[in-house]
Parts: structure tokens; C-alpha cells; sequence
């Protein structure tokens, strides 16, 4: 168990380095991707390691691919609504604001 | 679920009718859910997912209360009617809906999901009910915000869960301190799981050091908006805190626990936010600004009663909860009512309020002097009683002796507090060279002033009612009742 978590870990400190690191919300929305990634293997391996009555990550990882899932929609709403991203935000392109 | 129905319905019959009728709509489920909620008062409370405690019925009138206040304020402000603002109501209502679940949760699995649905309609009324410039990057924060947050919270999930196998928080807490007898080397796992978490937290919350992730969104946002965010989501994530911490890390407050105890590292951040919070507040110019880190420092005398971890402690932080909630929106919807007239901004353009309209200059003074906490005010019993509970910790135990310091910082808040909300109000009766607002006050808005001036006068003269409501909220927490 000791390796999974320790690349959960490694995982999860390389996409909270890159959350802090990228400008642009694209490569914030990709860190965001890595540290799911080790948020889902934390979780398959303690459901496979614990004993448990019931795979209670399993569940967990549904429910957090879905919220996720929406979260990443809700979050696409404000490029429908402010345009792409970019390192200055709106300034560059203020004909979207209506 | 009756009360999913009404929020179901009433979000499919507005979708065609204006902005009025759906406001008035949602104003009646509000109060249907209320009367429901009040009627079918404490049911099983042995769920696994939900659990119908004692606390609550509590959270859900609180929440309630700020729901119905902002809904009723938002329908006095707005004029247009726009396909845009039409939305707002039912997002208002679904965040409500997740906060009234978040309430019940006893579960890891329904605390998380339904921390998530109260955050989720809040990014896309971040996204879409923003008219200035400077709102898309402020969107954008509190999008990235959200979601850094969520993660967090997750990976303390993730390592609590490993700990206890359960997901049920009483079963989690159990078990958690079971391990940590029986072995010896959960130390690390444990304080990672501690830090994320409440980090994850903090973020949600926007407190310090976090505060810049919500401020754009404060000061751009509507009001009503802006007085919903404050007065019920940061209370749901306190709420979320009280649960996962004090119920189901229980066992790994005290310092005996060094260095895997939390006690310290909350009270460390409690004391944060009120110096913090209020040196920042002192210096601000924007009445905006001025809320929000005001705000902030109520959230860490609401911490303070909270990690006081006795039944007083929990109990005044519930008052807390109420008497800020009855303040700061009458604070709001002053702002936002002499808004309509006039952009407002600064705390400078308050100046001579009183010449437009003396009542409205009164009620704005007696909001800023219970957030302050002044005497026969809802505000002064609320901060008496959480600094009487930390001073109770502290004497408890010599261990507890940053108890002191937390207490202390509270009482220099206090005092600090009121002379700048002392200084603001006596301008709002200088005089101006201004001419006067023509005002208007719909009757949703005098609704508004009412109640929320009714609940800080009358709580703060008399706040036994209250108090027995908030001494509900220990037993929830396992706290015994004398």
C-alpha cells in the first residue's frame, strides 16, 4: 500500500504545484486533472487494502467523477460567458462583455 | 422530502412567468419548507447517509432565515426583468436545497456531496450575474477557488477513510481513535489528512489567508448575492468544519495528542482571522470591503466558540450564527437599497445619510453596532457568550492556555470593531453638501428591515429563546446536556 500512496502523494503535490505555478486556466484546469487522478488511486487502494464491509471508495469515486464532471461544466459557463482565458483575463478581448 | 418537491416544482413552474412571480414563488417554498421543517421538528436519527439530529432542524431555520431575507431583498432591488436574473432564484433555491441536506449528513460520502452542490450553483451565478469589467477574472477565481478546495478536502477524505474504513462519521471517530491506541504510526497520515482538510476549508470559506480568492467576487456581485454568500454558505462550511472536526476527529483535539491535535492549529487560525481580519478591516475605504473583512472576523469568533469544545461553546457559536445572520443582512440591504439611487461605493458617499432618510441612517447604526457587539444589541450577547466559553476552555486545564490569547484577541477585536463601525455611523448623521436620494421602499425590503432589526433588538434584549434553540446544536455533537 505503501507505493500506491506514495504516488498518490507525488500526484497530488505536482498538481497542487501546478495550480499555483500556471497562469491560464487551462493549465490550472489540468493540474486540477492530475490531483483527481491521485485523489482516485488514494482511494481504489484503500477500498482494496481496508477490510470493509462495503467498497465505500468505490462509491466515493463515482460521486466524485461526477461531481467533478459538473464542476468542469459550471466552470465552462464562464468561458462561454468572459471568452477563452488568458494571462491578462478580459482585457484583452472586452467585445464579449455585453 | 417534502420539501425537494416544493423545490422541484417550484423551479418547473417558473421557468416562463417573470422575475416577480418566480421571486414570490420562491419565497413561499422558503416558507412552506420552514413551516415543514418546524412541524416534523427531530425525525429518526438513526440514518447512515442522513442523520435527522437535534442541530439539524437548528441549521436548517438559520439557513432558511438567510435564504428567505436575501430572496425578499433581491426582489425589492431588481427593476428589469431579464432572462438572466430569472435564474437567480432557483439557483439561490438549489444551493439552499444542498445546504439543508449538508445539515442532516452523517456520512463522509453526503457531507462531501452535498458541500459540492452548495458550491456548484454558486459558480454559475458567479459566471453569469456579474455586469462590471472586472468580473471574469473574479468569476474565474472563485471557479478555480472551488474546486482547488474540493480536492483537498477529498485527499483528507481519502486518508480518513483509509484510517477508519467507515464512512460514517460516528463510526470514523470510533475507529480512527481505535487505531491510533493499537498502532502507533498513523501520526504522519493523520496530521496530512488534519491540514488538508481544513485548508480545503478555509478556501471555501474565503478566510485569511485565503480572503483574495472571494473578495472580487464580494465587491461585484449583487447584493443580495453577496448577503446570501455570507450569512448561510460560510456558516455551511463552518457547519461542514463542526462536523467533520469536532464530531468525527474528536478524539485528536486536545494537546495530549501533539502533534496530531487540531485544537491548536484551528485556534491558530481562528486568531488569524480575527487580528487579521480586523487590521484589514480597519484600513478599508470600500463599504464592500469593509463587510467582507468584518465578516471574516466573525467567522473567527464563531471558530473560537466552536473549538471551545463545550456545550457553552457550540451553543454560543449557534446564537453566533443567528444574531450575524439577522445583522449583516439588514447591513446589505441598507447598502443595496441606497444603492438603487445612487453608485455608492466608498464609505465616504455614506456621509449624511440621514438627511435622505433619518430611519434608514438608524437601522444602518444599530446593524454595525450588534456586528460590533454593542450592549441590548443580538451581536453583544453573541460575542459575550463565545468569549465566555473560551475563557471556560482555558480555565479548564493548563494545557489550554492559547484559550487565553484566543479570548483576548476577541475582546481587542470587539473594541476595534466598534470604533471604526462608531466612527462610519456617526457620519452616516454629518453633514453633506450632497443633495438628498429620492428613496424607495418596496415592501419586500421593509419586510426585510423588519425582521432583521426585530431579531437584533429583541435577541439582544431578550435572548433566552434563541439560546434554548442554539442548546440544541451540542447534543448533536455528542456534548451531554446538564
Amino acid at each position: 500500500m505503501f507505493y500506491y500512496l506514495s504516488l498518490a502523494a507525488a500526484l497530488f503535490a505536482i498538481g497542487l504545484y501546478g495550480v499555483f505555478v500556471r497562469k491560464n486556466l487551462t493549465g490550472m484546469i489540468i493540474s486540477f486533472f492530475i490531483m483527481l487522478n491521485a485523489l482516485i488511486i488514494n482511494f481504489a487502494a484503500f477500498t482494496r487494502f481496508v477490510k470493509s464491509d462495503a467498497p465505500i471508495g468505490l462509491v466515493f469515486i463515482v460521486f466524485i467523477l461526477v461531481i467533478f464532471a459538473c464542476q468542469i461544466l459550471c466552470g465552462g459557463l464562464i468561458f462561454y460567458q468572459w471568452g477563452a482565458p488568458t494571462r491578462n483575463g478580459i482585457e484583452e478581448n472586452p467585445q464579449i462583455l455585453k | 422530502m417534502g420539501l425537494v418537491m416544493i423545490l422541484t416544482l417550484s423551479l418547473v413552474l417558473r421557468l416562463k412567468i417573470n422575475h416577480n412571480w418566480a421571486g414570490y414563488l420562491s419565497l413561499i417554498g422558503i416558507l412552506l419548507t420552514g413551516v415543514l421543517v418546524v412541524i416534523t421538528n427531530v425525525g429518526s436519527a438513526d440514518g447512515d447517509l442522513f442523520v435527522n439530529d437535534a442541530g439539524a432542524p437548528v441549521f436548517k431555520i438559520l439557513f432558511l432565515w438567510a435564504a428567505f431575507l436575501a430572496t425578499a431583498m433581491d426582489l425589492s432591488f431588481h427593476k428589469k426583468n431579464s432572462d438572466l436574473t430569472i435564474w437567480r432564484y432557483p439557483l439561490v433555491l438549489l444551493t439552499l436545497a444542498a445546504m439543508l441536506f449538508l445539515t442532516m449528513s452523517g456520512n463522509l460520502i453526503s457531507l462531501y456531496l452535498s458541500l459540492e452542490l452548495c458550491g456548484l450553483p454558486l459558480i454559475v451565478l458567479a459566471s453569469y450575474q456579474i455586469g462590471s469589467n472586472a468580473a471574469g477574472p473574479a468569476a474565474q477565481k472563485f471557479f478555480v477557488m472551488t474546486l482547488l478546495s474540493s480536492l483537498l478536502i477529498l485527499f483528507g477524505f481519502s486518508f480518513l477513510y483509509g484510517l477508519s474504513g467507515a464512512a460514517n462519521l460516528i463510526l470514523m471517530k470510533l475507529q480512527i481513535a481505535v487505531v491510533h491506541i493499537t498502532q502507533r504510526q498513523i501520526g504522519v497520515i493523520i496530521l496530512l489528512a488534519i491540514a488538508a482538510i481544513l485548508s480545503g476549508l478555509m478556501l471555501r470559506g474565503g478566510w485569511l489567508p485565503f480572503e483574495s480568492w472571494v473578495h472580487d467576487l464580494h465587491k461585484n456581485w449583487p447584493i443580495p448575492l453577496v448577503a446570501f454568500m455570507a450569512a448561510a454558505f460560510v456558516p455551511a462550511v463552518l457547519l461542514a468544519f463542526a462536523k467533520i472536526f469536532i464530531n468525527g476527529l474528536f478524539a485528536f483535539y486536545g494537546p495530549e495528542m501533539n502533534p496530531n491535535d487540531w485544537g491548536r492549529l484551528v485556534a491558530f487560525v481562528a486568531f488569524v482571522n480575527i487580528v487579521f481580519g480586523t487590521v484589514q478591516m480597519l484600513r478599508q475605504k470600500n463599504i464592500m470591503s469593509l463587510l467582507f473583512f468584518s465578516n471574516i472576523t466573525q467567522s473567527g469568533f464563531i471558530l473560537t466558540g466552536m473549538i471551545s469544545m463545550n456545550q457553552h461553546g457550540l451553543k454560543s457559536a449557534g446564537f453566533y450564527l443567528f444574531a450575524f445572520m439577522f445583522s449583516v443582512m439588514g447591513a446589505y440591504a441598507v447598502i443595496g437599497l441606497v444603492r438603487q439611487s445612487t453608485a455608492a461605493a466608498n464609505l465616504e458617499d455614506f456621509k449624511g445619510l440621514s438627511k435622505s432618510s433619518l430611519p434608514l441612517a438608524i437601522l444602518m447604526t444599530v446593524y454595525l453596532m450588534s456586528l460590533a457587539g454593542l450592549p441590548l444589541l443580538a451581536g453583544f450577547v453573541a460575542k459575550y457568550s463565545v468569549i465566555d466559553a473560551a475563557l471556560e476552555m482555558a480555565g479548564s486545564d493548563r494545557l489550554y492556555y492559547w484559550m487565553y490569547l484566543l479570548a483576548g484577541a476577541g475582546i481587542v477585536s470587539a473594541a476595534l470593531m466598534f470604533f471604526k463601525f462608531a466612527k462610519f455611523s456617526a457620519a452616516l448623521f454629518g453633514r453633506t453638501e450632497r443633495p438628498a436620494l429620492t428613496l424607495q421602499f418596496p415592501p419586500a425590503i421593509i419586510a426585510v428591515f423588519a425582521f432583521t432589526a426585530l431579531g437584533t433588538l429583541f435577541f439582544g434584549i431578550y435572548p433566552d429563546p434563541l439560546l434554548t434553540l442554539a442548546g440544541r446544536i451540542p447534543q448533536a455533537f455528542g456534548f451531554i446536556i446538564e
